[in-house]
């Protein structure tokens, strides 16, 4: 089977392929030894492969199906045709979850980028230990619902170690995650909290692959610290940044478990965030179809604002060369 | 011009030892207010990163009750080891009820093998597309030459 196909294919093969992979300075593939690596490889790959299909690519599509029917679990999917969508236009609860949700986007990626960006030319210029990277990252290693929790816990308004302290100080206390005003930024707070170290360490690593002649160079010719990562920094990090950016804004676009176990999208829908809503009517209300809409609309949301950010930031542009 | 030969004599830019690891030794310099900042900036980062770690360690070795009436606690109020045998089925159901506890077991191994089989395939299927990205991607800004050139040459 495999000695046929190689020799049947045999005149058209010295073409793309073998120079390709030539190139790459690797064994040819014809080599008798090589002869059953395509079929060894496909098992190889095949239970990522499984994974992959059963878990992420079977649930979009049936998402993306669900999003046309009427689906309410008991029953079988109905198609409805538009009907979801023309819903949602008219839905005040989810144009104002939008605007929470974008509202939370905004201030916990642009909280957590200045933040992160600061924290990594800080240790990038100051210190090469390892052992602060490492705490500095400990956040992200938590799940989110623990995150939540605990602080949870420290913004409570009587028993919150936060408060208390406040209360020492000042003299009143905040109603982090009880008021309308103070929900999302107590939410965003949370969520920088757990991401900072991880965005962090992701433009660290994009620091380290700015060459040193050019801060060499830089202070040669007199910059200061601050000219230094105005002038030289922040253009060569651009790519790095650019990743940074679109994946922190996807994820917070996708905010969930935060909100679901710190204040449930209350006080009276002040956090009730796209994926709470979507949450909401899907297993709360078992209105599948809707929901799945909804999660379509969100994806949509999201393909734009990345197509449009990777663009504007010329993501895939470098100017280190 | 005039910059550059006033900087000439300075060991930094003279020996390549030095250009190689300019962060080792520009942390032997003299004070400056610019790094107490930084230094103060790192210091209040790793707080706020850790603090939240201790609470939980903190409230996870206090009694339930005491946790009530005394918050502001900065140790373990009302010190036991309960919450942990909960957990670990060690304690009754009328002990845990005694600590402020609900009585319900907690399946810990149980939950466990959840965490376990639900990571298993999205572990998967992120390395197939991982593998996807490095094969197939990768003259991205992320995976230039110069990229991994300064990556291995640094070990910091």
């Amino acid at each position: 089977m495999v000695i046929a196909r190689s020799t049947a294919a045999g005149p058209a093969r010295p073409s793309r392929a073998d120079r390709k992979r030539d190139r790459r300075g690797s064994v040819n593939a014809k080599a008798p030894a090589h002869r059953g690596d395509a079929k060894l490889a496909w098992l190889f790959i095949a239970p990522a492969l499984i994974g992959f299909l059963v878990f992420a690519a079977y649930p979009t599509l049936r998402g993306i199906y669900l999003s046309f029917t009427d689906f309410k679990v008991l029953t079988p999917p109905k198609w409805v045709g538009l009907d979801n969508f023309v819903k949602l236009l008219g839905d005040d609860v989810f144009w104002s979850s939008l605007l929470v949700t974008v509202y939370f986007v905004l201030l916990s990626v642009a909280l957590g980028l200045t933040l992160s960006i600061i924290t990594a030319v800080v240790l990038h210029r100051l210190t090469a230990s390892t052992v602060i990277r490492g705490l500095i990252i400990l956040p992200f290693l938590i799940s989110g619902v623990v995150a939540a929790t605990v602080w949870s816990w420290m913004l409570d308004t009587q028993l919150g170690i936060i408060n208390i302290v406040l209360e020492h100080l000042t003299g009143q206390s905040i109603q982090f995650l009880t008021s309308r005003a103070w929900a999302i930024p107590s939410i965003a707070i949370i969520s920088v909290w757990k991401s900072l170290g991880y965005t962090a360490i992701i433009i660290f690593a994009g620091l380290q692959t700015i060459p040193p002649t050019i801060y060499e160079a830089g202070r040669i010719d007199g910059a200061s610290e601050f000219q230094m990562f105005r002038r030289l920094t922040l253009p060569l990090l651009r790519p790095i940044l650019a990743l940074v950016v679109v994946l922190n804004v996807i994820g917070a676009f996708q905010v969930f478990d935060i909100v679901q176990v710190a204040t449930k999208g209350g006080p009276a829908n002040a956090s009730n965030v796209l994926q709470m809503y979507i949450y909401s009517k899907a297993f709360g209300q078992f209105d599948f179809g809707y929901a799945s809409a909804m999660s379509l609309a969100l994806f949509a949301v999201l393909i734009v604002i990345t197509f449009l950010q990777m663009r504007l930031l010329r993501a895939s542009e470098s100017d280190t060369d | 011009m005039t910059t550059t030969t006033a900087a000439r004599p300075r060991p930094t830019a003279a020996s390549p030892a030095a250009t190689a690891r300019p962060i080792a030794r520009r942390a032997r310099r003299r004070f400056s207010l610019g790094r107490a900042v930084a230094w103060a900036y790192i210091v209040i980062v790793l707080f706020v990163t850790i603090f939240p770690f201790y609470w939980i360690l903190r409230t996870a070795l206090s009694n339930n009750y005491s946790l009530i009436t005394d918050p502001a606690s900065l140790v373990p109020t009302g010190f036991t080891l309960g919450a942990f045998q909960r957990v670990l089925g060690l304690a009754t159901p009328e002990q845990a009820i005694a600590e402020g506890g609900s009585g319900a077991s907690i399946e810990i191994g149980h939950f466990l093998l959840n965490s376990v089989i639900y990571a298993t395939p999205l572990d998967g299927a992120d390395s197939v597309l991982l593998g996807a990205r490095r094969l197939r991607l990768r003259p991205t800004a992320l995976a230039r030459p110069g990229a991994e050139c300064s990556a291995s040459s640094s070990p910091r």
